[in-house]
């Protein structure tokens, strides 16, 4: 037997952590209180469900064909704006990278370009774009481009800065320019991760663009915001069976592509 | 031949030095310089081992000749060009020294080849040198050759990474063969290899840099290397130089001592 007495299971917390805990359960009680949610209504809103998903069945197959054109706009305005958000995240990558960049000010100015991308939500993003460039799938594109710059620019970046920096060494040895040592050293350790992250970004614009379409901005998210106004609910089911399916093709074939490539 | 090697082989024939330092120093930490007043020559042509205990300071004097590593004090004139006008200058400074690895520092994602024919970015040549899918034909077929030269044109097409590490330090010699600098340093190149292997690839080394007519500044640890290698060997310790002087009558024991 040790002579040693065991640690105890848990530490007793000391004055500042205790008032700290006390704290935030307040603050997380009072987000709870401050939104309405009360056991009653969850009780009251559940046959109110049962009536919605009995008006939704058996879903409508009248509108089916515009449905899957919708649905094939969506996702080819979720492809674009995808690819073009991944080619600009990589200069934006490189600018916003501090081992790569050409000057701390650019890595500045560029983190917070990115970071402005990623905070302002899509949806807020594609109303801008229909103010800029009107209604239709354009917008669309512009939104998930900017959203996507937002999401892979800073994972790019990352992904290249964990880099090793032995062949980065080699090629700064003997006198190989910035554009080099990043295209021919860099670039290519940093590509699983890249990869990973724009089959991300994919999956993500495809969720994403199906919402854009209630503002305005193409896609299948004014079929669904139609219906649902109509209360043509089984009309609505139709278009969020499709939108489920589409989604889970894109991250089937996602997964698929991530084992295989990577 | 270029111009540039040409000038290589004239400093050579004129007995010239192709690598003069004065008075270097490099800390670390402030008032602890790793060492100090660090002052030789190496004639262009000539092969010298750098030897010294671990913490002597043999790799960061080696990375403060292409300024890798940038010295306190001192000078280092490579060839009349002292590299600290531009980043421009030192480009090209820097494009005449070829730099052997201790761990290779290998692209392990892309091909053997394509490693080789990164070590044509020291010639300046954009995005042609960036890989073997956008090098023209002429480059790709230097680079074998190149592969070919240290036995390796079989795996030209494999995986860096799937490489062992005697083949990838040869592959990191044929980079530097395809670089075609006039000075190599070279930073314990056989120490990641097992004893076989790490002979081999310092024989293979010391033969191709002969051939070639290259300055080469080794470190290394192991003695037998440095004896049969180099012309001359240099000892540092205790923050300067312990020993300088012609491999020829320097025996096994003449060195140990500075490792007890």
């Amino acid at each position: 037997m040790s002579e040693v007495d065991l640690p105890r299971r848990l530490e007793r917390p000391n004055a500042l952590t205790f008032i700290l805990l006390v704290v935030v359960a307040a603050f997380v009680l009072a987000s709870f209180h401050q939104s309405g949610l009360s056991a009653e209504k969850l009780v009251r809103g559940f046959p109110a469900l049962g009536r919605l998903v009995e008006q939704m069945f058996p879903p409508s197959i009248e509108r089916l064909p515009q449905v899957l054109t919708m649905l094939l706009q969506t996702f080819m305005m979720a492809v674009a704006g995808t690819l073009l958000g991944l080619v600009l995240s990589v200069p934006f990558a490189i600018l916003s990278a501090p081992s790569f960049s050409p000057h701390p000010v650019l890595v500045w100015l560029t983190r917070g370009l990115v970071a402005l991308f990623r905070t302002v939500p899509d949806l807020v993003w594609a109303i801008v774009f229909v103010i800029a460039v009107g209604l239709g799938p354009a917008a669309g594109v512009l939104a998930l481009m900017v959203d996507t710059i937002g999401f892979a620019a800073r994972f790019f970046a990352e992904a290249m800065e964990e880099t090793d920096k032995g062949p980065r060494e080699a090629l700064t040895a003997m006198g190989a320019k910035r554009s080099g040592i990043i295209f021919s050293a860099v670039i290519p350790q940093a590509l699983p991760s890249m990869i990973n992250t724009s089959l991300f970004s994919l999956e993500k614009a495809t969720r994403g663009s199906v919402v854009l379409g209630l503002v305005g901005a193409g896609g299948i998210g004014i079929e669904l915001k139609v219906a649902l106004e109509m209360f043509d609910y089984d009309q609505a089911a139709t278009t969020i069976i499709a939108i489920f399916i589409l989604v889970l093709i894109v991250e089937r074939a996602s997964t698929w592509i991530r084992a295989r490539v990577i | 031949m270029n111009a540039y090697t040409q000038s290589f082989e004239l400093a050579a024939a004129q007995g010239r030095a192709a690598i003069s330092i004065r008075g270097l120093q490099k800390s670390f930490k402030p008032g602890h310089p790793v060492f100090s007043g660090v002052s030789f020559d190496i004639a262009a042509g000539s092969t010298v081992a750098l030897l010294g205990a671990n913490g002597t300071g043999k790799s960061t004097l080696l990375r403060c000749l292409p300024r890798l590593i940038e010295p306190d004090t001192g000078t280092i004139d490579i060839l009349g060009d002292f590299p600290l006008r531009s980043r421009v200058a030192l480009k090209a400074v820097r494009s005449r020294i070829g730099f052997i690895f201790q761990k290779h520092n290998l692209v392990g994602r892309v091909s053997a080849l394509t490693n080789v024919v990164h070590g044509a970015q020291a010639r300046g040549l954009g995005f042609k040198a960036w890989t073997q899918a956008f090098a023209p034909q002429v480059m790709r077929q230097e680079a074998l050759s190149c592969l070919a030269r240290v036995g390796l044109s079989h795996v030209a097409g494999q995986r860096a990474d799937s490489l062992s590490g005697g083949q990838s330090q040869r592959v990191a010699i044929a980079r530097a063969l395809m670089q075609n600098p006039g000075i190599v340093l070279a930073d314990e190149p056989a120490a990641s290899l097992d004893p076989q292997a790490g002979d081999e690839v310092m024989q293979l080394f010391a033969i191709l840099m002969r051939e070639e007519k290259k300055t080469v500044l080794f470190t290394s640890h192991n003695l037998d290397h440095a004896l049969a290698f180099a012309d001359r060997i240099i000892v540092i310790g205790k923050g300067g130089i312990l020993l300088d002087a012609p491999t020829k009558g320097l025996k096994h024991s003449d060195l140990r001592i500075f490792y007890v």
